[in-house]
């Protein structure tokens, strides 16, 4: 790998990273989303 | 110049006086062998409780067993390895990064050796079976509080050292930014102090007064409430040692930079103000707080995802960096051009894997109404383990692999043992914690030797195949610590010496390492002045009115 490349990489934004931290906060969401319908269908608390 | 070239220059690698390399050497291993003999001797104990109250063994059944070994299993890992770990990567990361020597190292070594073995009489004989809590009304004998006690007065020694040290090195060294290993090792010790607090009034002048017969009574509410001021910056104090080796080993160790010098000091600066003054989730069912302290602390409790978030961003990114470095390409290639064979490297994944799992099982604990879902049901064991038994320890091991051969000069016995044992110790927490978040769900109760619910048949029926997975995953566990164990014992009594690389301690650099940085972020004043404040919005009432309302037929404080 060339000085160029290393620099080009070392600057670029991480992409794949926010790609990720994306994917995760949008099943983080769904996911406390069917939790709190799952508390909601199991009625008040006896 | 090439930028390899240019990257070397601005290495990681620090100047250490010999007798001070030899002292922090000396105090990390020591500490870390405390450490993992604990963990060896409490996995199995774990195990046993995982098979004794699934049920599929009937001859293994005893309460007794069973309540003694779950109090001896949480102390020693919950306690016993965290302190003793942290202290001990504590010394050496003080000694490797500043150059500093520790005063009283061996005195805050001797003095929780010493508690720790006080505290085995009564657990190991039946006479302090109260599930490793500080709750009462579970009083448990003198002997548990005392050694635990003492096990707390020796880690107040290691927080003295890393303060001061800090603090000279800082002196030293005006306006120059402390090495992020250090600044994220002092603020943990801050914090731990800041968060002992309140256990240590708890045991001082109630639990030990009340064991010892000194007072015949005292006010369980009151208690409840300083614990919670310990119960969740506990597990800070246990999980910042885990994100130092991701943010200053692993970029190190996958090949790369760590993305951001100054983002990992804001992580670890917001993990200080907002883990401790929010123990009130803890509390979420318990009557003698009102709502609004509780939902002061849920927003508290919410703000820690902040720095979570930080963090997952800022490790995945310098791991990204590293998978781009060593040929990655495309959006995701760069995760499989990662070095996967790298214990350092593996761990790390395996345990922000954990961590996203763990921590959005968090965020459903925290919110307020739909704690109530889960509240003492296996869920929260099965989170408890994600987070601490997965995502933390796991960074322990890692570690240990990394440790091992810079103090005692010899190669890693195994590194492909090392893989082997990591995915086992990883799928095994999974295989174990799954489960326990599905039988949480299905209601099963937490804190039970047993769950004879035969009343509802039909229910502890659909119980069975998790209660198998849980015994198979805490079986796989077991088996990765005695390997680890193994690859460390042989390690050490190797005669191959350790290569240069892997010898020499080195941690990460930043993309753009920091010549100076803003002073909130290289001085704690500030943070602990906010500590104090928050302490005091947010605990302050909640303790005081047990002076002027208490619990009726109590006294407060018990005096």
């Amino acid at each position: 790998m060339t000085a160029e490349e290393e620099k080009k990489i070392l600057e670029s934004a991480p992409v794949g990273t926010w790609a990720l931290l994306a994917a995760y906060g949008v099943m983080f969401t769904l996911g406390w989303l069917v939790m709190w319908y799952l508390f909601i269908s199991n009625g008040p608390v006896k | 110049m090439s930028m390899t070239a240019q990257l070397s220059t601005a290495s990681g690698v620090n100047h250490v006086d010999a007798d001070i390399k030899a002292s922090g050497n000396s105090l990390g291993i020591w500490a870390m062998r405390v450490a993992f003999i604990a963990l060896v001797v409490g996995l199995p104990m774990g195990f046993f409780q995982a098979a004794e109250r699934s049920g599929l063994f009937p001859w293994l059944e005893s309460t007794a067993v069973y309540f003694a070994s779950t109090t001896t299993h949480g102390v020693l890992l919950a306690f016993v390895l965290t302190t003793f770990f942290t202290m001990g990567f504590g010394y050496h990361t003080m000694a490797h990064s500043i150059n500093k020597k520790a005063f009283f190292g061996w005195i805050g070594f001797w003095v929780s050796l010493v508690g720790t073995l006080i505290a085995a009489v009564p657990m190991l004989t039946g006479a302090a079976s109260v599930l490793y809590t500080f709750y009462p009304p579970e009083m448990a004998h003198p002997a548990f509080y005392v050694g635990a006690t003492l096990l707390v007065v020796g880690s107040w020694f290691w927080v003295a050292d890393m303060l001061i040290g800090f603090t000279q090195w800082k002196r030293e060294n005006p306006g120059k930014p402390v090495p992020l290993v250090m600044f994220a090792i002092a603020i943990n010790a801050l914090m731990w102090g800041w968060t002992s607090l309140g256990v240590a009034s708890e045991v001082l002048f109630q639990l030990i007064p009340v064991s010892l017969g000194l007072m015949e009574t005292l006010d369980p509410g009151l208690a409840r409430t300083l614990f919670s001021w310990t119960l969740h910056a506990i597990v800070y104090f246990w999980l910042i040692p885990a994100y130092i080796v991701m943010y200053t080993i692993m970029p190190k160790e996958a090949g790369g930079r760590l993305f951001s010098d100054e983002m990992a000091r804001i992580a670890f600066v917001m993990l200080f103000i907002f883990s401790v003054p929010i123990g009130f989730h803890h509390l979420y069912l318990d009557p003698m707080q009102a709502a609004g302290w509780k939902l002061l602390h849920m927003f508290g409790t919410f703000m820690v995802a902040i720095p979570t978030f930080i963090t997952g961003f800022t490790v995945i990114a310098s791991l990204e960096i590293a998978g781009r470095l060593r040929g990655g390409k495309g959006l995701f290639g760069w995760i499989m051009a990662l070095d996967w064979k790298n214990p350092v490297v593996l761990a790390g994944m395996l345990s922000l894997l954990m961590l996203t799992a763990g921590g959005w099982g968090g965020v459903i604990n925290a919110s307020y109404s739909m704690d109530v879902m889960v509240h003492n049901t296996q869920w929260v064991t099965g989170h408890f383990h994600l987070i601490f038994g997965g995502t933390t320890v796991i960074m322990y091991l890692a570690g240990a692999y990394w440790l091992w051969p810079k103090i005692t000069g010899h190669a890693l016995y195994s590194k492909t043992l090392a893989v082997w044992q990591l995915w086992l110790y990883a799928v095994g927490m999974v295989v174990l914690t799954g489960p326990w978040h599905a039988l949480g769900l299905a209601g099963q109760p937490r804190r039970v030797s047993s769950t004879p619910y035969n009343q509802f048949p039909e229910v502890v029926a659909s119980w069975g195949t998790y209660e198998l997975l849980m015994v198979i995953g805490a079986s796989m566990i077991v088996v990765s610590g005695f390997m680890f164990i193994y690859n460390l014992c042989k390690t050490a009594s190797s005669k191959i010496a350790a290569s240069e690389a892997e010898a020499k301690v080195e941690y990460a650099q930043a993309i753009h390492p920091p010549v100076r940085v803003p002073r909130l972020l290289n001085s704690f004043t500030f943070w602990n002045w906010a500590m104090f404040a928050y302490m005091i919005i947010s605990y302050g009432y909640p303790i005081l009115q047990f002076a002027f309302i208490g619990t009726p037929g109590v006294i407060p404080w018990g005096y």
